[in-house]
């Protein structure tokens, strides 16, 4: 079998590795720069002409990497690389010798900074470091007579300074004073007075002197900003010390933020003062101070398991007070922040769901009271004998259902902790009720029957749940079975509002059978059963004064209208229906009767509008436009609105168009006018009219809260036009091939046809 | 707003939320006899409100349900203690924190250095 030739790839000169190398030094990337010359000087250590450039540019990345990172062990592994290299290259060495000095190792850093000062000696950094190393080490006098003996133009600020540095180490605060008495004010010297403030004793000085720190107009540089924090931080010691425990904790998250990224010795010790400051809060009842420095605390270090015991008791007493002060909002937020780090914390989520519930933020209150029913839960499951718990999780699983409707939760959430609910108990009825309600508001009789009939086997019947049985036997078409329900229902509590109206409605659907099949002699037997019952049920009223006259029993119809009106003549509503029943049976003058009648009682617009819409009701458009014309009179926008609904919902669209019309001289700015307009232009095929109307309807609701739910119509008639037309154009698509079945058409357009029946 | 949320029946009656039964009737009783019906209607009102949330164990696991926990306090037993102190402002303390500066000034202007 042949071999597969592989493509090897070819050997980068030594040469090209170098210069890259290079090319990494110049761009930054020191960790590429080192690898890369570090291979370089692997491959050409035999070419003495490229040895030496190799060996400084690895060097110079060395030593840049070195200063580039902050771990203390690393640097001094570059530093001491990039010496091995270039063992008189005064930078590296005094930079190798600060390193060491800053891990206290004296004695070696002396000896790589004094190699650096005899490489380097008229070079000014060098010249500070090896006196930072003999101060350092101790050797105060000897950085004294190098200073003394420095030529004066020598002595630039950086080296003053460290003279006073020195003086502080040696007590010689006199002198720090002096020499900085006539210096330009600078942050470090501005520190170095404080200090010796300080060292003399005058601590009361030295506080006001820390505290009183000027920022500079500009923003501190980074050197500047050395000085101020360090100012501030000492500050904030003073004032610790002090016992003032809030002004010492200003000046440290100060001094903090000032410093934030520079590697200042002091940075260590803030996260203890913090906490001590948090302490001496608590007890002391500042608990803001005390949650705001431990929060400072926990920034510094996020795992302390301590810190973040005490910011969340702290949180809790706050929350507790602003709680007790009427301030929610802020209570629930602080509960809130307490929750990330305990989020099953039953105190905590009790205390959370109460205060969004009082906010009433529901959805939220319903998260966290469904989060507390799933502790107990798991509690309850663990300790059945626990009748207390048991309760408290019922009252608590009733109350949160509740919720969940009320905050509008989708019914499969509701269902889902129903069924978790019911699971634990099995015997709570009420949340076995709301499982029933819901399943028969989701159009699933079956299932509501199966928890309704669960209740009746343990419980027995009452009215209220053979009401609901029924009407879920009712739904499934066992219509009998319903009406046994109702009809006990009503047996077992004739007072139980909802047994009286169904039952009352069922008597009313046999009476109309009864009518139906020509058994008038039944179905008045059935209405003044009804009204037996009930004297003032409106719709046996109707029927039974109807049929009446349907036996030409004039007189009789004409009692069962009195019986109505005698328990209270000045009832308008009653003469209105009593007109109503004439003017359906074709008593026209009776009916004029009543209705002026009522006008007499109360000749209000709505009243006016009232009879206008029963005589359009009975066919009669003249006598309806007459009213309506009255009520228009100085009516409001609503009313002639509701006028232009009324003419619309009975096919009077050009009458309907007119108290539109009216609707909007009488206020131009209103935009309802503009969407019924609309919506009748479309009903007359004018499509491109009808949406300028809707487009007027949008222009004048934007922005005004009050109107929001005339852009709500628009959007839905806009998608209902939408559907329209996409069902038409789908049609087409079939081509006078319609099938036979629903099932057999295209998905789109039975989606869209179930889209429909479900709005209706 | 649900009518959970109105006074808290423990503080109208002045006694802790653990209070047993028979405190609970103490404090009521005494309470209506400062302030009788016939004298303060609206203090009696309140108090024998706060009374029926709690007369019987339903009323009062109800009331006790949707009443914030506010019982936490804070003091020295409660609270974790740091076991680090911030140490005193001393001379060598602040000798230190010097040098330290100075070497990190230095080695931040070391970056731009370049041999003589």
């Amino acid at each position: 079998m042949k071999k597969k030739k592989t493509k090897q790839s070819r050997p980068v000169p030594p040469g090209e590795i170098l210069r890259q190398g290079e090319e990494s030094l110049s761009a930054g990337r020191f960790d590429d720069a080192v690898r890369l010359l570090m291979r370089a000087e692997s491959e050409l250590q035999r070419d003495p002409t490229q040895r030496e450039r190799v060996s400084k540019a690895l060097a110079r990345a060395y030593f840049e990497r070195a200063l580039s990172i902050e771990d203390a062990e690393k640097r001094i592994a570059d530093l001491e690389q990039a010496v091995k290299r270039q063992p008189s290259d005064a930078g590296c060495l005094a930079a190798l010798g600060l390193c060491h000095l800053a891990r206290d190792e004296a004695k070696s850093a002396l000896h790589l900074l004094e190699k650096a000062d005899a490489l380097s000696p008229q070079n000014r950094i060098i010249e500070r470091a090896l006196t930072i190393g003999l101060l350092a080490a101790g050797k105060t006098r000897a950085v004294k007579e190098r200073l003394d003996n420095m030529p004066e133009e020598k002595l630039d600020d950086d080296l003053k300074r460290l003279a006073s540095v020195r003086d502080l180490t040696v007590e010689n605060f006199a002198r720090v004073r002096e020499r900085l008495k006539d210096e330009k004010a600078s942050p470090a010297s501005s520190l170095l007075l404080s200090l010796a403030r300080l060292g003399d004793g005058d601590a009361q000085e030295a506080r006001q002197l820390l505290n009183a720190v000027e920022s500079p107009d500009h923003g501190p540089d980074r050197w500047e900003a050395v000085w101020l924090s360090t100012q501030l931080f000492y500050g904030a010691a003073i004032n610790f010390e002090a016992g003032q425990g809030k002004e010492a904790y200003s000046s440290l998250s100060q001094a903090e933020s000032l410093a934030r990224g520079i590697p200042l010795p002091w940075r260590k010790r803030l996260i203890a003062y913090y906490h001590r400051i948090a302490e001496g809060a608590a007890l002391a009842g500042d608990t803001r101070l005390a949650i705001e420095s431990w929060r400072r605390a926990l920034e510094l270090a996020p795992e302390n398991k301590a810190t973040a015991f005490n910011l969340d008791a702290a949180l809790l007493v706050e929350a507790n007070r602003a709680w007790r002060a009427g301030r929610a909002q802020q209570a629930v937020e602080l509960w809130k922040e307490c929750l990330k780090s305990k989020p099953g914390n039953e105190r905590l989520l009790r205390n959370a769901a109460i205060g969004c519930e009082k906010l009433g933020r529901k959805e939220e209150s319903a998260d966290y009271w469904r989060a507390l029913a799933r502790v107990w839960r798991q509690q309850v499951m663990g300790r059945k004998a626990d009748e207390q718990l048991k309760d408290r999780l019922s009252r608590l699983e009733d109350h949160l259902v509740n919720m969940m409707i009320e905050a509008g939760k989708p019914i499969h959430e509701i269902l889902a902790e129903l069924k978790s609910a019911l699971k634990l108990d099995p015997s709570n009825v009420k949340l076995r009720r709301k499982c029933a309600d819901i399943f028969l508001e989701l159009d699933n009789p079956q299932q509501a029957l199966r928890q309704l009939e669960y209740i009746e086997r343990k419980h027995g019947e009452s009215a209220d749940l053979l009401v609901h049985k029924g009407m879920a036997l009712d739904m499934v078409r066992r219509r009998g079975a319903a009406r046994k329900c109702f009809e006990r229902a009503f047996e077992i509590d004739p007072s139980n509002p909802g047994a009286r109206r169904i039952f009352l409605s069922m008597l009313g659907d046999e009476a109309a059978i009864a009518e139906r099949e020509g058994d008038l002699a039944r179905a008045i037997e059935i209405c003044e059963r009804q009204l037996s019952i009930d004297p003032e049920f409106i719709p046996a009223v109707f029927h039974l004064a109807t049929l009446r006259f349907d036996c030409d029993e004039e007189d009789e119809a004409k009692r069962v209208i009195e019986r109505l009106k005698a328990a209270d003549p000045e009832d308008v509503g009653k003469r209105l229906i009593a007109g109503h029943i004439y003017l359906e049976n074709g008593y026209k003058k009776e009916a004029e009767r009543e209705f002026q009648k009522a006008l007499e009682i109360k000749g209000d617009p709505e009243s006016l509008v009232r009879i206008g819409e029963i005589y359009l009701e009975c066919d009669e458009e003249k006598k309806a436009l007459g009213y309506f014309k009255q009520a228009s009179e100085d009516a409001p926008i609503s009313m002639l609105l509701n006028i232009s609904k009324i003419l619309f919902g009975e096919e009077h669209s050009r009458e309907a168009e007119r108290y539109v019309d009216m609707a909007m001289r009488k206020d131009p700015e209103h935009p309802e006018p503009h969407l019924g307009k609309g919506i009748m232009l479309l009903g007359r095929r004018k499509s491109e009219e009808g949406e300028r109307e809707f487009e007027e309807a949008e222009r004048l609701a934007t922005g005004r809260s009050e109107f929001a739910y005339v852009l709500e119509a628009v959007n839905d008639v806009r998608e209902d036009l939408r559907r329209v037309s996409e069902i038409n154009r789908l049609l087409k698509g079939l081509a006078g091939r319609l099938p036979a079945d629903l099932d057999s058409l295209p998905p789109e357009l039975r989606h869209l046809l179930g889209e429909i029946m479900e709005d209706l | 707003m649900s009518a959970h949320f109105t006074d808290d029946p423990y503080k109208t009656l002045g006694i802790e939320s653990n209070a047993t039964e028979a405190e609970i009737k103490q404090a009521y009783f005494a309470l209506v006899r400062e302030h009788p019906p016939e004298r303060d209607p609206e203090g009696f009102k309140r108090i024998r409100a706060a009374y029926e949330k709690l007369k019987s164990r339903g009323e009062r696991a109800e009331t006790d349900l949707f009443r914030v926990d506010d019982s936490i306090t804070l003091d020295a037993g409660s609270l974790k203690r740091f076991a680090i102190e911030p140490p005193p402002v001393t001379l060598d303390l602040i000798k230190t924190d010097l040098i330290a500066i100075e070497i990190f000034l230095l080695l931040e202007e070391l970056k731009t250095f370049r041999p003589d």
